[in-house]
C-alpha cells in the first residue's frame, strides 16, 4: 500500500532547563503565566498557576494519591507579599475525579504559602471529612556526588552497564541493561568513543516550575571517531528522581 | 409562583344543579355566558323538574385526572398508541388528550389542539369513537337518544410574555381544573371549577409568575347535554380585559419561543458507544429533542451495533442490514471482523457511510426538514465518508444536509486530553511514561502545533474548513490554527535521548507515542487515484482504539513534520523547528466536492470538546453549541 507519511513525528531532544517563568510561545501574544508545581515525598502534588496576572490566576489541582485531585472550580486568592512569599486562600466548590475519572464537587478549603523562586511550599486543603497537608522542599544535592563519579568513570570506560545503573527511568523503562548497552556498542562506529570527561563546573540545585530537581553539569568532552580526536563542551543533567540522583540527559554546547 | 384564591362556583350533582345555576348568577366572579345562562337553565330545569332521568352513576369527575391515569412528566410526551413516550415535538398548542368517559375512563386519542376554545354541541358525540362514552336518555324523550360523555386534558405551557399577576380563567360545561407546578415543581390546582351536570361558569385565578413558560394542566369532563364547553383565557398584566389564551401563547414544550423551526438531527457517536454516555451529549441532545421533538433527534447506530442489536452502552438495537448496492465505489460491504462483546470497537467506515445515507433519507424523508449531522471522534470519520460517498451515489439528488458539527476532541486519558487540560492530571501517574518527560512532550507539543490553553472557551467553537488543516503552514498564522491539533490525533512523537552523541529512542519498542484519539478520515490516500473514497482505504477494515496509526493515513492539508528540537523547561520557546509541507495533492477532493454539493460552506463545524480547562466540564461548550445550532435556524 503506497502511503503518505501519516503521522506527524516529533523527535524529541531533551535538553536545557532554564528558568524562564512567563511563556513565549510561537503563538504570538505571550500570556502571562506560572504555573508551578509542589510535591512531597508522599505523592501530593499541588499545581497552581501563580501568576496573578494570567487568566487563570489561581486555579489550581491538588493531586492527593488514592484519593485522586481535586480541582478548584475557580481560582483561588493570591496575595503576593514579595517575590518569596505568595499566600493562597481558596474556600469554595472542587472537583475531586478519581483515578476512574469520575467527579464529585465538594467543598474545600485551601491555604498555602508559596516560595516560587526556592520552589518551597506549604499547603493545607481541608473537606468536610479529610484534611491533607503538603510541604514540598527543593531536592538536596545529596547523593548527587557518587553518581557523578560512576558517571565519570564509566563512560570513558565504555561501561556501558554502569551507565545503566545510574540512568533514569526514561532509560531503564525503554531499555533492559543488555538492550541499552547494545544500543551504544551498535553506535560506536559513528559516533566515536569517549577518551577523556573532565568536570567543568557543576551547577546548582534547580528545580523547575514542574517540581522536580536536577543539576546540570558542564564536561568538556574529548572523543574518538575513527581515530579523530574532537572535543566538546556538554551539559549533563542529572534528574532527582525518586529519591535518587540520575542520569537524563546530555547536550552538545 | 403565587397562587391567588380562585373562586369557584357549582356543586357536582344533580340535586345541586338549581344551587349552582344560582350562585353563578350572583357570583360576582363567575360570568355567565346569555347563551350558557339559557342552557344551564334548560338543563336544570329538565333535571330538576323531570327527574325522570338520572345521569350514570358517578358521571362526574370529582378532581383532576390522576397521575396515575395521565402521567406527569417533561417534556411533555405522548401516552399510549404508537407515540407512546415519544416527546411530543414542539410546536404552539397543547396536548389534548381526550377520554372517554367523564372520569379520564379510557384514552380515546391524543392530539394538538392549538388553543382551548370549544363548544360542543354535545347532543351527540362529537369528540370520542364509539361505543363507549355515550349515555342513553333511557325513554326520556325531553333528552337526546345519547350523547357523548367525555373528559379532556390539555396540557402544554403558557408563555408568559411579561412578569407579573395574571387572571386565569376556565371557562366549562360541566366541570374543569386547571393545574400548574408549584415551587417544589408538583402540581397544584390554582382553579378547582368541579361543575356539576348542570353547571356552566367562569371560574377564576389570580396567579403571579414569572415571564416564560408556565406548565399548565387544563382537566376538563363534559357529562350531559346540550352543550360542552371548555375555554381556556387570561388576562396579561396590564390588560383590560379577558382574553382567550391565543395559539401563539400555548405551547406543547418548555420553551421561551414557541416557533423554532422544524429541524431534524442525526448524531453519529463515536466508537465503543461511549460519547452518547458523556455528559455533553446528554447535554447537548435532550435540549435538541425538547427543541425540535424527539421524533426529529435520531442516533446512527454503527452496522456492528445492528449486526448484534447490542442495546447496552451502544445505540443500536436494528437488524442488520449490509447495503446491496455499494453504487460501484471501491467499497467492501462485507462486515469487518466482529465482536460481538465489545460494542464499535471496530467497524467498517464505508459500510457506515452507507448506511448513514440510507438513514439520512429517513429521516428527511420521516421529517420533511433538513439534516443536521452531529458527530463526534469516529463517527466523524463516518459523516465524512458519507458526504464522499453521497456524493457519488446520490450526484442528482437534492442535498438534505445543512449543517455539519464535527466534534472532536481528545480521547479521555490521552496524552492530547491531559495536554489540553492544562493542569489537570499532566502528571498523573497512570500515564504510560513518566510524568517529566509526558509534561514536557505535552507541553510542546500543543504549543508547537498551535493550542493555546490560554485561548478563551468560545474559541473552542469556531467553524472551520470542511477539511482538516492541522497547521497552517505560515508559523507567523499559528494562532489561526488554534484547535486544529485537537481535532487531530494522529501527532505522535518520537523521543531520542542522548548520552554523549549516543542517541537512545524511548520507549523503542512502542517507538512512537500516540498523542490523542484516532480520528480516521477518508480521504485520497493515493493522489494519483481518483476514487472518491481513496480506494483502499475503504476496503473493509478494521477500526479500533489500540490499533497503530501507521495503518492510517489521514487526510490533511498539510503534512507537518515537527523536527527535532531542544527542550526548554518550562517549556516555552521553541528555538529549533522544522516544519514542511508537502505541496497538497492537485486532484479533485472528495470533501471540496461534497462541500459543494451540500452548499454546506461555513457550515461545516470543527468544534473540540475537550474540558474546560479549569472546571474539567464540558458544560460550558454545549451550550456554545446550541447557541450555534439554534443560530442557524432558519
Amino acid at each position: 500500500m503506497n502511503r503518505l507519511t501519516p503521522l506527524i513525528v516529533l523527535s524529541l531532544s531533551i535538553g536545557i532547563v532554564t528558568g524562564a517563568a512567563s511563556s513565549s510561545s510561537a503563538l504570538g501574544a505571550p500570556q502571562p503565566s506560572r504555573v508551578l508545581v509542589f510535591e512531597d515525598g508522599s505523592g501530593l502534588r499541588l499545581t497552581i498557576q501563580a501568576e496573578p496576572a494570567a487568566r487563570d490566576a489561581g486555579a489550581f489541582t491538588l493531586r492527593v494519591p488514592g484519593t485522586g485531585t481535586f480541582i478548584a472550580v475557580t481560582g483561588a486568592t493570591l496575595a503576593v507579599e514579595s517575590a518569596q512569599s505568595t499566600n493562597v486562600s481558596y474556600d469554595g466548590p472542587v472537583d475531586l475525579v478519581s483515578a476512574q475519572g469520575t467527579s464529585t464537587r465538594v467543598t474545600a478549603r485551601l491555604q498555602a504559602h508559596l516560595d516560587a523562586p526556592h520552589h518551597m511550599g506549604e499547603a493545607t486543603l481541608t473537606t468536610a471529612t479529610d484534611r491533607f497537608h503538603l510541604v514540598a522542599h527543593p531536592a538536596s544535592r545529596a547523593g548527587l556526588d557518587p553518581v557523578l563519579r560512576s558517571f565519570e568513570a564509566a563512560m570513558p570506560a565504555g561501561d556501558w552497564s554502569a551507565i545503566y545503573a545510574i540512568a533514569s527511568s526514561d532509560f531503564t523503562s525503554s531499555y533492559t541493561a543488555e538492550a541499552f548497552a547494545a544500543t551504544a556498542r551498535a553506535q560506536a562506529g559513528t559516533v566515536g568513543t569517549v577518551v577523556l570527561l573532565r568536570r567543568v563546573q557543576t551547577g546548582d540545585v534547580q528545580t523547575s516550575p514542574l517540581g522536580f530537581g536536577y543539576v546540570v553539569v558542564s564536561y568538556e568532552v574529548r572523543r574518538s571517531v575513527g581515530g579523530v580526536i574532537s572535543t566538546s563542551s556538554d551539559n549533563v543533567y542529572f534528574l532527582f528522581e525518586n529519591g535518587a540522583w540520575r542520569l537524563w540527559f546530555t547536550v552538545t554546547q | 409562583m403565587d397562587f391567588g384564591l380562585a373562586t369557584i362556583s357549582g356543586l357536582p350533582g344533580v340535586a345541586a344543579a338549581a344551587l349552582a345555576a344560582r350562585r353563578i348568577v350572583s357570583a360576582q366572579a363567575i360570568r355567565r355566558h346569555p347563551r350558557a345562562a339559557r342552557l344551564v337553565g334548560l338543563t336544570a330545569a329538565l333535571l330538576i323538574g323531570g327527574a325522570c332521568h338520572s345521569i350514570d352513576e358517578n358521571a362526574f369527575a370529582h378532581n383532576p385526572v390522576p397521575l396515575a391515569k395521565l402521567a406527569f412528566h417533561e417534556p411533555i410526551a405522548f401516552t399510549g398508541g404508537a407515540a407512546d413516550g415519544q416527546v411530543v415535538p414542539l410546536q404552539p398548542g397543547l396536548l389534548a388528550s381526550y377520554l372517554a368517559g367523564a372520569q379520564y375512563d379510557r384514552l380515546d386519542h391524543q392530539q394538538i389542539d392549538a388553543n382551548v376554545n370549544f363548544v360542543w354541541d354535545a347532543t351527540g358525540n362529537p369528540v370520542i369513537s364509539a361505543p363507549d362514552g355515550t349515555d342513553h336518555n333511557d325513554g326520556d324523550f325531553r333528552l337526546p337518544d345519547s350523547w357523548g360523555i367525555w373528559s379532556v386534558v390539555w396540557e402544554g405551557y403558557l408563555l408568559a410574555p411579561t412578569e407579573g399577576t395574571y387572571v386565569l380563567r376556565i371557562h366549562v360545561n360541566n366541570g374543569g381544573w386547571l393545574e400548574m407546578k408549584d415551587p417544589s415543581g408538583s402540581l397544584t390546582t390554582v382553579i378547582n371549577c368541579a361543575g356539576g351536570t348542570g353547571f356552566e361558569g367562569d371560574c377564576d385565578a389570580n396567579v403571579a409568575f414569572s415571564a416564560g413558560p408556565q406548565y399548565i394542566r387544563f382537566s376538563y369532563f363534559n357529562n350531559a347535554p346540550p352543550s360542552a364547553n371548555a375555554i381556556l383565557s387570561w388576562q396579561t398584566p396590564g390588560s383590560s380585559s379577558v382574553e382567550v389564551v391565543p395559539t401563539n401563547a400555548l405551547c406543547t414544550q418548555s420553551t421561551a419561543s414557541c416557533s423554532a423551526p422544524k429541524r431534524a438531527f442525526m448524531f453519529v457517536h463515536g466508537i465503543n458507544g461511549d460519547s452518547a454516555n458523556r455528559s455533553i451529549f446528554q447535554l447537548l441532545l435532550k435540549p435538541l429533542e425538547d427543541r425540535y421533538g424527539e421524533v426529529n433527534v435520531r442516533r446512527f447506530p454503527y452496522f456492528q451495533d445492528r449486526a448484534f442489536k447490542t442495546d447496552s452502552g451502544c445505540l443500536g438495537g436494528r437488524s442488520a442490514l449490509i447495503p446491496a448496492d455499494a453504487h460501484g465505489l471501491p467499497i467492501n460491504t462485507s462486515p469487518s471482523s466482529l465482536a460481538s462483546d465489545v460494542c464499535d470497537s471496530e467497524s467498517n467506515v464505508g459500510l457506515d457511510a452507507i448506511l448513514l445515507d440510507q438513514d439520512i433519507q429517513t429521516l428527511h424523508r420521516d421529517t420533511g426538514a433538513p439534516v443536521t449531522l452531529i458527530c463526534n471522534s469516529m463517527g466523524c470519520a463516518i459523516v465524512r465518508a458519507y458526504l464522499a460517498y453521497s456524493v457519488a451515489a446520490n450526484p442528482t439528488a437534492a442535498p438534505v444536509v445543512d449543517n455539519i458539527f464535527f466534534l472532536q476532541g481528545a480521547q479521555q486519558g490521552s496524552w492530547l486530553d491531559w495536554g489540553s487540560t492544562g493542569l489537570q492530571g499532566l502528571s498523573d501517574s497512570a500515564n504510560p511514561l513518566d510524568r517529566l518527560t509526558n509534561t514536557l512532550v505535552s507541553e510542546n507539543a500543543r504549543r508547537l502545533v498551535g493550542f493555546d490553553p490560554n485561548r478563551p472557551a468560545f474559541e473552542d467553537l469556531r467553524p472551520l474548513s470542511p477539511t482538516y488543516r492541522f497547521v497552517n503552514p505560515d508559523v507567523a498564522h499559528v494562532p489561526d490554527a488554534i484547535g486544529y491539533f485537537n481535532v487531530a490525533s494522529d501527532i505522535r512523537w518520537k523521543i531520542d535521548m542522548g548520552i554523549l552523541g549516543t542517541r537512545f529512542v524511548r520507549n523503542p519498542v512502542e517507538s512512537n507515542g500516540s498523542f490523542g484519539d484516532y480520528v480516521m478520515l477518508p480521504g485520497p490516500e493515493d493522489p494519483t487515484r481518483l476514487d472518491v473514497l481513496g480506494g483502499e482505504r475503504f476496503d473493509a477494515s478494521t477500526i479500533g482504539r489500540g490499533r497503530d496509526n501507521l495503518e492510517w493515513t489521514l487526510r490533511k492539508d498539510f503534512v507537518v513534520k515537527i523536527e527535532t528540537y531542544v527542550v526548554l523547561l518550562p517549556i516555552l520557546a521553541i528555538p529549533d523547528q522544522d516544519w514542511t509541507y508537502p505541496t497538497p495533492p492537485l486532484v479533485p477532493d472528495p470533501f471540496a466536492l461534497a462541500e459543494s454539493h451540500f452548499q454546506l460552506g461555513s457550515k461545516m463545524h470543527e468544534i473540540t470538546t475537550q474540558r474546560d480547562r479549569r472546571t474539567g466540564l464540558t458544560a460550558p461548550l454545549d451550550e456554545l453549541i446550541l447557541n450555534e445550532i439554534y443560530r442557524q435556524d432558519p
